[in-house]
């Protein structure tokens, strides 16, 4: 099963680009990156500042519009602030992630034959264990922080990108069409720049896509289960983890900000990944 | 039956690497754990040096580090994976009090989700509505965007606290019997939201193209024109090819699965193996973490094993294969 | 739509059939009537809904598909279909014998294993114990084609519908296949409808001929009779499309011989060694490593073309036709032997020469589409080749289509475009790799009169690889014929074949009554 890349869960539900579908998704998220970066201009408050005063406001109070939680927090403030923080980690780690497994897989197609097989192998391998509890292990040794939530990341998503990588390479090099282009006398690097590169790249800019959602995700299961970003600094993900039991309890709003962030982030990249990858039919 | 003998290498080998790895993250971890487990046994207050060297001694923490990882596996392999820093208590036993657990709630989770999926992707693939397939393709669009922590918590607002239909977590109320109707009654939220948490959507999806791409294959239509009955055309010739790459994700997909168990188990306060290691990865207790991700790891490369087995059975092209 | 009950008499009965597909009637009101043990060819060009009406027969539907008019006998065990795409006509994941086995159960049982093995048997499979446990996917394309056919005739049917069912297949493989159907109608008194677009194909083993045109049959008869003295003007342009040699391309030897040239004659050239070629191939060996299996694709192979010569390389599938043309085009490594352009060993020189070479060889596919790179459109391919859309004109397209992408080109355009970019950087010789196949009849013989055409123009040197010998004797001045991976055959006169792999397609390749010297049996 070498050849067959196994995408992870939310790479292989895929719907049929539609032109306003991405053109929306393409809207929020600028909206919340321009939020997120703009955070201290939104809102007055500093996100973990408590304020005794203002305690558990329901959502539309004075000065609250989003409501506060049992400390005083400001829930805007939160849900701005810890914007910042899952982008930035989403972003950068899913950064780490493609480049990590474009050079490996481009090492494999390009590569001799053992660091082909070795690639190869330990991408199989390592794909058959479930990253979440190698990066759960991770960020216990060593400690939770926002570095160690980004490496822990890149350290166990590359695999996919690699192996993507890697088939789109070779399965671009055995096409009819690379072999008329060297038929005209084009040299090696011609071939590559004109033909394979072009040819790679759009699964891959799909999956890099996809990979800004998984790293979402994962920051945000590590953070909500404690093991991610420390709670001095709000993400997405540990907003959610003290607010659990305000779902027996009635202030449900508390849980359903952050969740509902996350779940839109995700959903909006997916579509946008889906924009850019190529249709199943391929080309023709 | 070298098929089978190749895969079984393969699995044995990722186990090993994966314990090669965990104890490797263990013994890089920055602490002292001599120094740690007796603090916890001083109830936190700090130990004399002469006694810490005595305990590294005793636990071989001194030897290199080749030595300490044969020692480790030696034992491991033998079902001792050493005490708990925090307790005290052999890890051995925190195992068996929580591994059944876990293996009940992602197995009734694995069951739910493949009954599930093959049930809404077969409507999926087979349905001449367009409207009805759009449906399904965007609700399963939506949920492949829902990390598992997330759609448990939908679920727990829905069935706990707006319905109140179903127990919020834990297992039984103290001091009551677990029949089985109770431990059905408290694992039902645990493993509907374990099954559209985790590779639901992702399923669904394969089903439907897998099977969907078949309709109008030459096979089948040689199968209807050969006057077979409906049942035989639907079942050898359209699910059996059709539902390959389902079956080939299921292997992977079950191990995620019970990753996913990890925060599930957190969420509904299910007393299994994942909120041990969750509790164990907080507290630094390494014995227990290690020992946890170890055993999660086996029973993930045993599903993934059974997956690439009943993959093989479906489709005699992998079988066959010259590489095996 | 009306079905009689399995009437008595046999053969197969088509009244006022009319199909309707994406809302365009494509058939309207085709009669047919065919006798028990005769084979009735159905032919006509592409489009024309000849495997829309072998579906309609034999029960298929499809969705957008409507179907009216009386068929007899109705869909059931009566009636036998064998698809285009024998391999995909088969479930990949069940053995052949299960195939068959299921097929007799559906149908009321019998000792399933002795009739399979019998089916298989008729159909020409040599060894059918042993196939019995085999999957589709371990047979090679001859196989699978007579396996599909055995599982359409386990239970002996009366009637036979085979749509294009050798179209993939090479010459001798499809003679074999189309003897055992003609031989089991003649056994056992089953009517066959054999569609087709070859009216070679048709005329050899046909007893009848229909030709499809406007929706309905436009002539019938005997095929001899049709074939010698077609009364419609469709059949007329297809029987002039199919006789390729005769009209089209008359072997003068003046023109053979490097057309318009004053140069010597090719063959004497070739023959006296490989001084004077620039292209030739000397002991070439190439071994193909695939999956798990190593192939010797050739095994020493000589061959040397002339300024201004064509050369027919033909050989059945897996005899290094197409390894030969990569060889040549100074593309692939031979692992031994050398391959000259212009006197000089491509791979001993630096990569720079190599490049030169090529650029001085136009390359031309059977998959046009494939050849292109699929983000360019016909302006960018053949740019790349250093030519500008004017050359469209030559290959006879209009030079607005510059704009167009290949995928929304038909067949015949793909081909021509990809002859402009062969064309683009002036080349000495021109090497096309089975670039007719897969085309309808009448668009294959106006790509070969291009071709023809194009060289005499350039005085290029032509290496044209095909299956078909009435293509090769239509397009070359001699004919090499390969097997295993070593020439059988050099030949400038295919009437003195003496080697038993040119005289088995020889024996193979259907004729159009005066077409090819056909051997004495």
């Amino acid at each position: 099963m070498a050849e067959a890349v196994r995408p992870r869960g939310l790479l292989a539900v895929r719907l049929a680009p539609r032109r306003p579908a991405i053109a929306a998704a393409a809207l929020v998220l600028a909206v919340m990156g321009l939020a997120a970066v703009a955070a201290p201009l939104l809102t007055p408050y500093d996100p973990i500042a408590t304020d005794t005063a203002a305690t558990a406001l329901p959502p539309g109070s004075p000065g609250h519009p989003l409501g506060t939680d049992l400390l005083g927090r400001d829930l805007l403030a939160g849900l701005l602030y810890g914007g910042r923080t899952s982008l930035l980690v989403g972003l950068a780690a899913a950064a780490m992630t493609v480049v990590l497994g474009t050079l490996l897989g481009a090492a494999a197609a390009a590569g001799p034959r053992w660091l082909d097989s070795l690639i190869a192998r330990a991408a199989d391998m390592l794909l058959s264990l479930p990253m979440l509890i190698v990066t759960l292990a991770l960020a216990a040794v060593a400690g939770p922080s926002l570095a160690t939530v980004i490496v822990a990341v890149a350290v166990t998503s590359w695999m996919p990108v690699a192996l993507i990588a890697r088939a789109e390479l070779r399965s671009q090099r055995e096409r009819l069409y690379i072999r008329a282009a060297y038929g005209l006398g084009l040299s090696g690097a011609q071939v590559f720049r004109r033909h394979l590169l072009p040819g790679a790249l759009p699964p891959v800019a799909s999956i890099a896509a996809f990979e800004v959602g998984h790293a979402v995700l994962t920051e945000s299961t590590l953070s909500f289960l404690g093991l991610g970003i420390p709670p001095n600094r709000p993400s997405w993900g540990n907003l959610l983890t003290e607010t659990k039991a305000h779902l027996l309890t009635g202030e449900w709003y508390t849980v359903a900000y952050p969740a509902a962030a996350i779940v839109i982030v995700i959903i909006a990249v997916n579509v946008l990944a889906n924009a850019v990858a190529p249709a199943d039919g391929r080309a023709w | 039956m070298r098929f089978l003998a190749v895969r079984a290498a393969t699995s044995l080998l990722v186990v090993a690497a994966l314990s090669v790895l965990c104890f490797g993250l263990v013994s890089l971890a920055p602490g002292d754990p001599a120094a740690e487990i007796l603090e916890a046994r001083n109830g936190g207050r700090p130990v004399p040096a002469a006694a810490v060297a005595a305990l590294r001694a005793e636990m071989g923490l001194d030897d290199p580090l080749p030595a300490r990882y044969a020692r480790w596996a030696g034992d491991a392999l033998r079902g001792d994976f050493g005490v708990s820093y925090l307790t005290g208590r052999p890890v051995s036993e925190t195992l068996a009090d929580t591994v059944p657990w876990t293996l009940l709630l992602t197995g009734a989770a694995t069951v739910l989700s493949v009954l599930g999926a093959v049930a809404v992707g077969l409507v999926a693939a087979l349905t001449r509505r367009a409207w009805l397939r759009r449906g399904i393709e965007t609700a399963m669009f939506v949920l492949g965007g829902m990390p598992g922590f997330v759609s448990a918590l939908l679920l727990l607002y829905l069935f706990a606290a707006v319905w109140r239909v179903l127990p919020s977590g834990g297992l039984g109320r103290p001091g009551e019997p677990l029949t089985p109707g109770v431990v059905l009654t408290y694992l039902a939220l645990p493993a509907l939201a374990l099954t559209f948490g985790h590779h639901f959507g992702t399923y669904v999806r394969l089903i439907q193209s897998g099977v969907g791409r078949l309709r109008d294959a030459p096979h089948v239509e040689n199968a209807r024109v050969r006057g077979l009955s409906r049942w035989t055309v639907t079942t050898r010739h359209l699910l059996r090819p059709g539902l390959v790459p389902f079956t080939a994700r299921l292997g992977v997909g079950v191990g995620g699965l019970i990753a996913g168990a990890y925060a599930t188990e957190v969420i509904f306060s299910w007393p299994g193996v994942g909120r041990q290691a969750i509790e164990a990865a907080r507290s630094h207790d390494y014995p227990v973490l290690v020992a946890v991700v170890l055993v999660t790891g086996v029973v993930v490369v045993l599903a993934n094993l059974l997956g690439e087995l009943a993959v093989a059975r479906l489709d005699p092209r992998i079988r066959r294969s010259p590489r095996g | 739509m009306s079905r009689r009950g399995e009437a008595a008499g046999g053969g197969l009965s088509v009244r006022g059939l009319a199909i309707e597909a994406g809302g365009r009637r494509v058939i309207d009101g085709l009669d047919l009537e065919l006798a028990p043990g005769r084979v009735l060819a159905l032919a006509g060009p592409s489009g024309s809904g000849k495997s829309l009406t072998a579906r309609a027969i034999a029960g298929l539907r499809r969705d957008g598909v409507r179907v009216s008019g009386e068929i007899r006998p109705g869909p059931g065990r009566q009636i036998g279909f064998v698809f285009q795409e024998a391999a995909a006509s088969l479930n990949p994941t069940v053995t052949i014998g299960r195939h068959l086995a299921e097929t007799v159960a559906a149908h009321g049982g019998g000792d399933a294993r002795a009739l399979g093995v019998a089916a298989l048997e008729r159909a020409g499979l040599p060894d059918p114990g042993r196939l019995w446990d085999a999957y589709p996917f371990e047979l090679s394309g001859g196989q699978a084609q007579r396996v599909a056919l055995a599982l359409a005739t386990v239970l002996d049917p009366r009637v036979l519908v085979a749509d294009e069912i050798t179209t993939a297949l090479d010459p001798v493989t499809q003679a074999e296949v189309l003897d055992a159907v003609r031989a089991q109608a003649a056994e056992s008194g089953r009517a066959v409808l054999l569609i087709t677009h070859d009216l070679a194909v048709a005329g050899r083993w046909a007893d009848e001929l229909a030709v499809l045109r406007d929706g309905r049959v436009a002539e019938h008869g005997p095929a001899a009779e049709v074939l010698a003295a077609p009364a419609d003007p469709l059949t007329r342009a297809l029987v002039e499309a199919a006789a390729l040699g005769a009209p089209a391309a008359p072997a003068e030897p003046g023109r053979t011989a490097g057309p318009g040239r004053t140069a010597g004659p090719g063959r004497t050239a070739a023959g006296a060694g490989t001084g004077g070629a620039p292209l030739a191939a000397e002991g070439v060996r190439r071994v193909l490593r695939g999956r798990g299996r190593t192939t010797v694709a050739l095994d020493g192979v000589d061959l040397a073309v002339a300024p201004g010569e064509a050369v027919a390389i033909v050989g059945r599938s897996g005899s290094g036709k197409s390894t030969l043309v990569g060889a040549l085009a100074a593309l692939d490594r031979p692992e031994a032997g050398r391959v000259l352009f212009d006197g000089r060993d491509v791979w001993a020189g630096r990569e720079r020469d190599r490049r030169a070479a090529r650029r001085a060889m136009g390359l031309v596919f059977q998959d046009a589409l494939a050849s292109f790179d699929p983000r360019y459109d016909v302006r960018r391919v053949i740019g790349e080749a250093g030519g500008d859309p004017s050359l469209l004109a030559r290959v006879g397209l209009d030079p607005a289509m510059a704009g167009r992408r290949p995928a929304t080109l038909s067949g015949g355009e793909r081909q021509r475009v990809a002859l402009a970019r062969a064309l683009a950087g002036g080349p000495r010789a021109l090497l096309a790799d089975e670039p007719t196949s897969g085309l309808d009849v009448l668009v294959q013989e106006r790509i070969l009169r291009l071709l023809a055409d194009l060289r005499r123009e350039e005085g290029a040197s032509l290496v044209f690889v095909t299956h078909d010998l009435r293509v090769a004797r239509r397009v070359a001045d001699r004919v090499v014929v390969l097997q295993d991976g070593l020439v059988a055959e050099d030949l400038t006169d295919l009437s003195a074949a003496a080697h038993p792999a040119t005289r088995a397609l020889l024996d193979a390749t259907p004729a159009l009554p005066g077409e090819l010297p056909q051997p004495a049996l």
